[in-house]
């Protein structure tokens, strides 16, 4: 149905065919109208014909009664005529008549005197003869007048046809004439059946005399039914219609006065109408048919238009269920296929919308509910909640759905004491329509009082408010912490007002005081608004260093450190001075920079340190004159004292011992078993922890003591220290042990000690040479040097001068002196090295590579093979500068002995490694070797057997090294080599 | 080098070893002045700012150390090296701190002392003016 696949044209098709309905339905009225006026018109043309007939009938009638009268003259002259000839002359007229049937001339006793008939019954002439008419219908009518007189019609036996008989009376006698009607159906039949017009001619008996239609005229049919008939009889001339049979009639009827008859036209209402009637059923017939045209059509239409919107109104509810993924099957419109598109796009369009409405919302709602407080939406002014975020769970402890489901929710929760007022306020601001925030406490459901914000958006329509928007914020913590702080506020005031020592708090920048308390109003004597504008000097004593300026050096050192201590001399407002202790310390109060100065009277003090001061002094006197060696031990047994006695007996002096263990110093480690319980002891607090004992002197000695021992405690009663009391009795107590215990093996101790003390007798006897030797060298170095300086200068001079060909026998010479100004200047440097205690000054150095650097810088001939191994990773605690002496004496040793050998195989191996606690270096060389008396003599001074040399070298080398806690061994075979092993002990953090 | 004259000034009580210190710094085309006790080194640094300066430690009166101190008073830029037979450590510790150049070890070889002179010209800000 391609007219239909637009909705358009469907719909534009239904709509003409429903609007032709009622064109058509006024049409329909329009005929019927229309037809009402025709029926009018007919009915009056009807009655104009019925009359016009009955003019016309009448007029022949009068014709034929003229015609008559006309005859009866004739006769009645008598002149004219003479009786035999009356027959003749009736027969003529007659004949001549197109009306006469016949005319009968009747005498007074109403017997045929004279008769004139139709030629062709002539024949039959004789039988109306003395044919007597008394009997006739016609004289029953007669009247004395002479007026004629109309029989009834009738059947005519010569004709067959509708006669009437018209009588006029004579003076003697009657005439009579048969009048044949057909004549007057010949003038009916003018009018012409064609249109269904029926004309009847009716007499008064109401039977047809003439009819337009011939057949119908023979028929004596009778009229006395029709209404109109019987009324036009009465004189009322009507027309209406009538139905007879099948036939439907508009009939009029009127009367002929004479002989009252009634002329009826009939007309075939059918006939008359059918145009009409065919119009109007032809409209019906549209009608009937559009409207069942537009009928299907429209359900047609609804059929077919509900099936796809139907589906449309299903999609739209599965795109409202959230069923995007939908497609419609062609509808058949073209309209609704585009609409379905649309609403496909529609919704794919809607999908992506949820989509990201879905995606906005639960980034909203995450966004509301991660936010550390309570969003809540409320309906005004009945409370209710309308949206509650999940913190309200989390806050308060309520499940969210207590929130929407109690109306009162809100009121019942906030604190009894808070409710009136928050609601009151509440409720004044909404109606005020503003937003408001305002601050109560809400009974969370485990009965804790949370302080709550709550930040009001009043929403307003229609001039009204009609929901809260809010956030509340929990802010007990804050509100906690804001009680706290006035708190603080309160008991910082306390504090600041009830402490003893006088408190200024300055502006950092200008100096200026802005606040003191209490103490020091009392402190210096004056009135708190006096002090606020008074400046540093008025507080000072106003001489240097205490004026002004220094007090504003003394604030801005503070700020810049942080703190300080300082003493400080005062004045009081009434200008008393008085020494106070004053502590700086730069704060941030208010965000501002302020310096706090306490001040604390310290004249007492002062006179009390004073005191102290000179009972210390006499104590100290005591102390340092006292024969006994008196010593004050720390509780971590180190010495806090060390009076001179002590210095005495010990050799330390104080400054040596300050800080010092015993052990290591003055007690041996083979009596550290014997001290350590003792000292227990006195820590405990044993005051009979007294001992005798062997100690050591700085110089070596041992000695025996005898100790007194004291704890000392302080005033709470702990023990603090020990005194010690101490006194040499080596000479007392040696001898008596001595005695008791050695007097069995007395010879053999006495031998003994004699080799002993010879022994340290001849080191003392070195040593002495060795002092006395050292301040010669040091005093002769100096005077030789300068001899020596300029030898060497002049020989320079000379070289420099002596250049060329013909000195070169000179060069050799000037050689010689020049090495030997060298030797001795060695000489006298090993001399000094030698006899010269030198501090030895220690640092922490990597022994690989410093043993490395020093090789590089000495030269080695080029016939002796080196070979290094530095691989000890050790860093050593040692003086460098004594060690590279030690190092170059060691390797020209070696260097030497491998010069004396000649023609050998010269190998120098140089090696450094870690064994246990010690670094070693050795130094191999495949020299000369030495021999067993000369090994035994190696560490003797001035014992070489070099040609150059004091024979010093060796003995440096072992000082040194002993002085640095270390040693030195050599191994040697004559001819072999030497091997020199020197070792320092490594310090505990030096491995590695 | 030896465009320029350098102002030495060379302070030792020994008249042999000075003279043969001079000797040898004349060759080098120096003027050279001598001044035997630390009073006169003073003395001449007052009237002369010398290029540089050899000091022994050891004099008679005011010791080298002192005049050192003295001299770098009032003339802080002064370039002076000392020079000694036998010093202990401390009095050689001192010199350095008091802004002694360099300590020459007697005998030291000449070239050490011409050494410091070649030095000054290729370093000619550090005492040319003060």
């Amino acid at each position: 149905m391609p007219l239909l696949t637009s909705l358009k044209r469907a719909l534009t098709l239904n709509f003409l065919l429903v609007a032709s309905i009622p064109v058509l339905f006024f049409g329909l009225l329009n005929i019927q109208l229309l037809s009402k006026q025709q029926l009018d018109g007919v009915r009056a043309r009807n009655m104009m014909q019925a009359r016009s007939v009955s003019e016309e009938v009448e007029s022949f009638l009068l014709e034929v009664l003229s015609d008559l009268r006309h005859v009866q003259q004739t006769i009645a002259s008598d002149t004219i005529l003479r009786p035999d000839s009356v027959d003749d002359f009736l027969a003529g007229v007659v004949r001549n008549s197109q009306f006469f049937e016949s005319i009968y001339l009747l005498d007074n006793n109403r017997q045929i005197l004279h008769l004139g008939v139709l030629p062709k019954l002539q024949s039959r002439r004789d039988d109306y003869v003395k044919l007597d008419f008394s009997g006739h219908q016609i004289f029953q009518n007669i009247n004395v007048d002479e007026r004629p007189v109309w029989s009834n019609t009738f059947v005519s036996l010569v004709t067959g046809e509708p006669s009437v008989t018209l009588g006029v009376p004579m003076q003697q006698g009657f005439l009579l004439g048969n009048i044949r009607l057909r004549s007057l159906g010949k003038l009916l039949q003018r009018y012409s059946t064609h249109g269904g017009v029926e004309v009847s001619i009716v007499d008064d008996s109401g039977t047809l005399v003439a009819h337009n239609i011939a057949e119908k005229a023979m028929q004596r049919i009778n009229f006395g039914d029709h209404p109109t008939v019987v009324a036009a009889m009465k004189g009322t001339e009507t027309t209406q219609e009538f139905e007879q049979g099948t036939r439907h009639y508009l009939e009029s009827a009127t009367l002929i006065t004479t002989p009252e008859w009634v002329v009826w036209v009939g007309l075939d209402m059918d006939k008359v109408m059918a145009p009409i009637f065919h119009m109007r059923n032809l409209l019906i017939g549209f009608m009937a048919v559009a409207a069942i045209l537009a009928s299907f059509i429209a359900l047609l239409n609804v059929r077919r238009l509900m099936q796809p919107l139907n589906a449309l109104g299903e999609r739209a509810g599965q795109i409202a269920n959230g069923d995007y993924e939908l497609n419609l099957p062609p509808s058949g419109y073209s309209e609704i296929d585009v609409l379905a598109d649309q609403i496909t796009n529609m919704s794919h369009a809607i999908k992506i919308r949820e989509e990201s409405i879905v995606s906005n919302e639960q980034r909203f709602r995450d966004l509301v509910n991660s936010i550390d407080g309570i969003v809540w939406e409320m309906e005004y002014p009945s409370c209710r909640f309308l949206f509650v975020s999940r913190q309200a769970e989390v806050m308060l402890g309520y499940p969210i759905q207590d929130w929407y489901e109690d109306p009162c929710f809100w009121e019942k929760k906030i604190h009894p004491e808070d409710m009136e007022q928050s609601r009151a306020y509440r409720q004044l601001m909404s109606e005020k329509q503003d937003d408001h925030d305002f601050e109560y406490r809400m009974v969370a459901a485990d009965g804790k009082n949370i302080w709550v914000r709550d930040l009001v958006t009043v929403v307003v329509e229609d001039n009204r408010p009609v929901r809260l928007l809010g956030g509340m914020i929990d802010f007990t913590a804050q509100k906690e912490l804001i009680n706290a702080l006035s708190h603080s506020e309160r008991n910082y005031r306390e504090i600041f007002n009830s402490t003893s020592d006088a408190i200024f708090i300055h502006d950092a920048e200008t100096g200026r005081v802005i606040d003191v308390n209490q103490a020091m109003l009392n402190m210096f004597e004056c009135d708190y608004e006096k002090a606020l504008v008074s400046d540093l000097g008025a507080f000072s004593q106003g001489e240097s260093p205490y004026e002004i300026e220094d007090a504003r050096l003394k604030l801005q050192d503070a700020q810049e450190k942080g703190s300080s201590t300082f003493e400080w001399h005062s004045r009081k407002a009434t200008g008393e001075l008085f020494w106070s202790e004053v502590n700086l310390r730069s704060a941030v109060i208010g965000n501002r920079n302020r310096i706090l100065a306490a001040v604390r009277d310290i004249s007492e003090r002062k006179k009390a340190v004073e005191k102290l001061r000179e009972v210390n002094e006499r104590l100290s006197l005591l102390i340092n004159r006292m024969p006994l060696g008196c010593i004050l031990w720390t509780l971590d047994f180190t010495v806090n004292m060390w009076n001179p006695a002590a210095e005495a007996i010990f050799g330390f002096s104080e400054n040596e011992m300050l800080g010092n263990s015993p052990f290591g110093t003055i007690v041996p480690e083979e009596v550290r078993p014997v001290v350590e319980p003792l000292w227990d002891r006195m820590k405990a607090g044993d005051t009979a922890a007294h001992s005798l004992n062997d100690n050591v002197t700085k110089d070596g000695r041992i000695i025996t003591c005898e100790w007194s021992n004291t704890p000392m405690s302080d005033i709470s009663g702990e023990i603090i220290g020990v005194l010690s009391m101490v006194q040499d009795v080596s000479d007392r107590k040696a001898a008596e042990s001595e005695l008791e215990k050695y007097r069995a093996r007395l010879e053999e101790l006495v031998t003994e000690r004699t080799a002993q003390l010879q022994a340290a007798q001849e080191e003392l006897v070195q040593k002495g040479r060795l002092a006395v030797l050292g301040q010669l060298t040091a005093t002769v170095s100096h005077e030789i040097r300068n001899p020596l300086g300029t030898v060497a200068n002049a020989l320079y001079l000379l070289k420099d001068s002596l250049r060329g060909e013909e000195h070169a026998h000179l060069a050799r010479p000037l050689l010689l002196a020049e090495r030997n100004v060298e030797r001795c200047d060695n000489i006298i440097s090993d001399l000094l090295d030698f006899s010269r205690q030198r501090k030895i000054e220690k640092e922490f150095f990597e022994i690989d590579t410093w043993f490395a650097e020093l090789l590089d810088e000495l030269s080695f001939p080029d016939e002796v093979h080196c070979h290094w191994d530095l691989s000890s990773q050790a860093t050593v605690l040692a003086d460098s500068e004594r060690l590279r002496r030690v190092m170059v004496n060691v390797i020209t040793n070696a260097l030497q002995a491998l010069a004396e050998k000649p023609n050998a195989n010269k190998l120098l191996d140089i090696q450094t490694r870690v064994i246990d606690d010690r670094c070693e270096i050795l130094v191999r060389d495949t020299g000369s070797g030495m021999s067993e008396e000369v090994m035994a003599r190696i560490f003797e001074p001035m014992f070489s057997t070099k040609n150059f040399g004091v024979g010093l070298g060796v003995p440096i080398i072992k000082n040194i090294m002993e002085g640095h806690g270390g040693g030195v061994d050599y191994h040697s075979e004559p001819g072999m080599g030497t091997t020199v092993v020197m070792w320092l002990l490594l310090e505990n953090d030096s491995l590695g | 080098m030896g465009q320029e004259i350098t102002k030495v000034l060379i302070v030792e009580d020994d008249p042999d070893f000075a003279e043969s210190l001079m000797i040898a710094l004349g060759v080098r085309n120096c003027h050279v002045d001598l001044a035997r006790t630390g009073e006169e080194a003073i003395r001449k640094f007052h009237s002369l700012c010398y290029d540089i300066a050899f000091m022994d430690i050891k004099l008679p009166g005011k010791d080298g150390v002192e005049s050192l101190v003295e001299i770098r008073d009032f003339c802080p830029t002064a370039h002076i090296v000392m020079m000694t037979g036998f010093s202990e450590a401390a009095v050689l510790d001192k010199a350095r701190q008091a802004g002694a150049v360099d300590i020459l070890r007697k005998p030291f070889r000449l070239k050490e002392m011409f050494g410091h002179i070649d030095k000054l010209h290729n370093e000619p800000s550090s005492t040319s003016n003060h």
